[in-house]
């Protein structure tokens, strides 16, 4: 590496530290790493139990991860964050989306495919309400299903089912 | 229950970082990023263990991309599974090919604390261009 690069890397990382040694950051860091949302190296981070959104916006400028997760946040762990009265457009919009199926915009500057993954996450914490559904199986399918919850220890057939189709998810 | 297949889970990603201890400025979110070749039972063995920590495996794990050459330390020997961390400036390249942006931070952070000749090295070798970081 040429002496240049690495003086010039210095430079944007004493920016950096700038920024991530700023009040905001910290409390924003803090706050997410108390939800246990984050682990981080930083040591000796306040710990409050909300921060204004502005900070978390803010805190995100210096660490992608925040941001990234902050939607999830906003819908899911609203505790966490102090809203303004009006609402920054980016968030107005990705709220809109969410909250009403649409197509997710991106958030400032994370796609969609980052922050939404987080969003149904954070909503698994508690388990959602399972519901019955009724298939008629033929008794092949039934003895398949038998024998492949012996061979892979699943606790019960339902979980043989819903690991098939997280399987069948991941690879279509 | 069927015999349990021997196999071997490498963590990758951040948590990787992580449990190197490195002198650097780290945050991940809780999900693991693991190449894994075990069945279904210790998948979900694993999982719970992992839920016990508030830590997720991360479904999309496998599909992370890895230099071809990237080494492994190994850390846990059990009797079916082997466990093993990548080495630090192979997730460095892997998550400034894959993520720039989202990693700046962190390569800043590597260049400016000088950076390892085997990260260079790599560097050089996918064509990976540091002038972007900065």
């Amino acid at each position: 590496m040429t002496a240049d690069l690495e003086a010039r890397a210095r430079l944007r990382f004493d920016e950096l530290e700038r920024g991530r040694s700023d009040p905001r950051f910290r409390r924003a860091l803090g706050a997410l790493a108390r939800a246990k949302l984050l682990t981080t190296t930083l040591t000796d981070l306040p710990a409050p139990r909300s921060v204004p959104l502005s900070e978390m916006i803010f805190a995100g400028q210096f660490e992608p991860r925040v941001l990234e997760l902050l939607p999830a946040v906003l819908l899911k762990r609203s505790a966490l964050v102090r809203l303004p009265k009006k609402l920054p457009a980016e968030v107005e919009a990705m709220l809109e989306a969410v909250r009403h199926g649409h197509d997710a915009p991106s958030f400032y500057g994370v796609p969609a495919s980052a922050y939404m993954p987080w969003i149904e996450r954070l909503g698994r914490a508690g388990h959602g309400k399972a519901v019955m559904r009724s298939f008629r199986l033929q008794p092949a399918d039934l003895r398949r299903l038998r024998e492949l919850k012996r061979k892979t220890g699943a606790a019960s057939e339902t979980e043989v089912l819903r690991e098939a189709l997280a399987v069948y998810e991941r690879e279509s | 229950m069927a015999a349990i297949r021997p196999c071997s889970i490498r963590l990758l990603g951040q948590m990787a970082l992580l449990e190197a201890d490195l002198p650097l400025t780290l945050v991940a979110t809780h999900d693991f990023d693991v190449y894994a070749d075990f069945d279904w039972a210790v998948r979900k063995e694993f999982e719970a263990l992992l839920a016990k920590r508030g830590r997720v495996l991360d479904p999309l794990g496998d599909e992370v991309w890895m230099p071809a050459e990237t080494q492994y330390d190994l850390v846990f020997e059990g009797r079916w599974i082997r466990g093993f961390v990548a080495q630090p400036d192979f997730v460095f390249l892997s998550k400034a090919m894959k993520a720039p942006e989202k990693n700046r931070a962190l390569i800043v952070e590597v260049l400016a604390t000088g950076a390892s000749p085997r990260f260079l090295e790599l560097a050089e070798r996918y064509s990976l261009d540091l002038e972007q970081f900065l």
